[in-house]
C-alpha cells in the first residue's frame, strides 16, 4: 500500500512515497503511521483517499491512491 | 466606486469571449486586500495592478532584504532597506497609475484585522507564518470575506479559494477545515529557515491572482472548495477535494469581542517573552530594567507612573540599535505590538536573554494601578 507525503513530512517518512503493509482502513493506517512514525502528529496533515479529504474512518482497498498533505507557511 | 478605464490598456483582454466590457468595469471598482508583499504577494500584486484592478490594499510591515529579491522581482537592488508596502506601491503605480493604491506599513493583528477586511470586497493570504494564516482565515470568515490562500516550502507550493460558499452549501470551506490548529511551534519551517526556489512563489502567486480575477469577474470556475498542490521539481500538480465540518466552526472566534481577544502569535510560536505585570513591578523593584513604549506618540492614556523611553512600532527597525545593553521590557496597549519589538530586538542581538514583553500591555498596567488605588 503506497502513501503519497508532502511538505515537512517528506521529511519525517525520509522519501514522498513510502509503502506500508496493507491495512483495513483509515483508523488502523494512522494509528500504525503515528506508531512508526511519532513526529508526524507535531505537524499536522490532511489524508486524502483517492483525491478527497478524508475526515471519519474509510475503508481502504489496494491500489487507492493515499496522500497526507500538511501545511506549508511560507510565502 | 464607478471607474472609468482607458480601453486601449486592456484590449487584449477586453477582445476575449466571455470576458469583454463587464468583466473590465468589474475589476476596475472592486477592492482586493493583498496581505503579505513577498514571495507570493509580489506576483499577485504586478498581475493584479497590470489587469486593472481598481482599489488594492497592500498590508507588510516588513522591509526588502537583499535575500528577498531572488523571489521578489518587484524590487530593485536599490529598494533594500525600505518598507515594502511603500515600494510595491510605487513600482505598481509605474505600472499602472490609474490604480487607487493603499500601503499599510502596520502589521496585521488582531486590533485592525476586522475592521480592515471589512473594507475589502476578497483577501489574498501571501503571509509567510501560521500566526497570520489563522488570524487571516478566522477575521475572513467573521467577516464573510472570500480569501485566496497560497503558501510555499522548498520546491512546493499550495493554492486554495477558501470561505467562498459554492451554492449547495450552507457555508464555504476554510483553511481550519483542513488544519484545524497551527503544528506544534517550530516544527513547519518558513522559507527563511527551510529555503524556497525563486520561481515557486512566481508560479503559485500568479495563479493566486488569476482565481481573485475569476471571482470578480465571473468568468471561469475557481478552486473552491479545492486544495491545489504543485510539485515543481517533478511537475506533479495534485488537486485534493476538500470536506468542511462543523467541528472546526466552533474553533473560530464567535464575535468580534472574542477575535479581538485571541493571540495568534502566542497560539502559533509560543510566547517565551511575556511576563505578567506583577512579574514587571517585582522586576522594577530588584533591579535595573529599561521599559520602552512601543506605541505610536500619539497613543494614549500616558504612562504616567512609569519612566519609559517611547519608540513607535513605526520606526523601531531604524531605532532600536538606540537600545541600551542591559535588561529590556517592552510594552505597548496590549501586549501585541511590544511582543513582535521582543522578537526583532532578540533577532538582532542574536539572544532573547534579558528582554521581555509585558502580556496585556498598558491596559493591564492601568487596571492593576487602579486595583492597588482601591484597596
Amino acid at each position: 500500500m503506497d502513501i503519497q507525503v508532502f511538505g515537512r513530512l517528506t521529511e519525517v517518512f525520509g522519501a514522498d512515497k513510502i509503502t506500508v503493509d496493507p491495512v483495513n482502513d483509515t483508523d488502523s493506517l494512522l494509528k500504525k503511521l503515528r506508531q512508526d512514525y511519532p513526529a508526524i502528529g507535531e505537524t499536522g496533515f490532511i489524508i486524502a483517499v483517492d483525491k478527497k479529504q478524508v475526515r471519519e474512518n474509510v475503508q481502504l482497498s489496494p491500489g487507492m491512491m493515499i496522500v497526507l498533505m500538511p501545511p506549508f507557511s511560507g510565502g | 466606486m464607478s471607474k472609468s478605464f482607458s480601453p486601449e490598456r486592456y484590449q487584449r483582454q477586453l477582445i476575449l469571449d466571455k470576458f469583454g466590457m463587464a468583466a473590465q468595469q468589474k475589476l476596475s471598482e472592486s477592492r482586493v486586500l493583498v496581505i503579505g508583499a513577498g514571495g507570493l504577494g509580489c506576483p499577485v500584486l504586478s498581475y493584479l495592478v497590470a489587469a486593472g484592478v481598481g482599489n488594492i490594499g497592500i498590508v507588510d510591515d516588513d522591509v526588502i532584504a537583499i535575500h528577498n529579491l531572488h523571489r521578489q522581482p518587484l524590487y530593485d537592488t536599490k529598494d533594500v532597506g525600505k518598507l515594502k508596502a511603500l515600494t510595491a506601491r510605487e513600482h505598481l503605480l509605474d505600472l499602472n497609475p490609474s490604480v487607487h493604491i493603499e500601503a499599510i506599513t502596520s502589521r496585521l493583528d488582531e486590533s485592525n484585522a476586522l475592521s480592515l477586511f471589512a473594507r475589502f470586497d476578497i483577501i489574498v493570504d501571501g503571509s509567510d507564518n501560521f500566526a497570520t494564516r489563522y488570524l487571516v482565515n478566522d477575521a475572513a470568515v467573521l467577516t464573510g470575506k472570500p480569501f485566496v490562500y497560497g503558501a510555499v516550502t522548498q520546491y512546493e507550493g499550495q493554492l486554495a479559494v477558501f470561505n467562498v460558499t459554492s451554492g449547495q452549501e450552507v457555508q464555504g470551506i476554510h483553511y481550519r477545515d483542513l488544519f484545524p490548529e497551527p503544528p506544534a511551534p517550530g516544527k513547519i519551517l518558513n522559507c527563511a529557515e527551510a529555503g524556497v526556489i525563486g520561481v515557486l512563489p512566481g508560479i503559485i502567486g500568479i495563479m493566486m491572482a488569476a482565481e481573485v480575477i475569476k471571482f470578480i469577474s465571473g468568468v471561469g470556475k475557481m478552486l473552491t472548495g479545492k486544495l491545489l498542490t504543485l510539485n515543481i521539481l517533478t511537475n506533479q500538480w495534485l488537486e485534493l477535494e476538500l470536506v468542511s465540518s462543523e467541528k472546526t466552526r466552533s474553533l473560530i472566534p464567535k464575535d468580534a469581542e472574542s477575535f479581538a481577544r485571541m493571540r495568534y502569535e502566542d497560539l502559533c510560536n509560543g510566547n517565551s517573552y511575556g511576563i505578567s505585570v506583577n512579574e514587571l513591578k517585582k522586576m522594577l523593584a530588584d533591579e535595573s530594567i529599561l521599559i520602552v513604549d512601543v506605541r505610536e506618540v500619539d497613543e494614549v492614556p500616558e504612562m504616567e507612573d512609569l519612566k519609559t523611553l517611547r519608540i513607535p512600532m513605526s520606526i523601531f527597525k531604524e531605532k532600536m540599535s538606540g537600545i541600551p545593553v542591559g535588561k529590556v521590557a517592552f510594552i505597548c496597549q496590549s501586549g501585541i505590538r511590544s511582543r513582535r519589538a521582543a522578537e526583532m530586538l532578540a533577532d538582532a542581538r542574536h539572544s532573547g536573554e534579558g528582554i521581555f514583553s509585558v502580556n496585556g500591555g498598558v491596559v493591564k498596567w492601568m487596571d492593576s494601578q487602579n486595583k492597588a488605588a482601591h484597596v
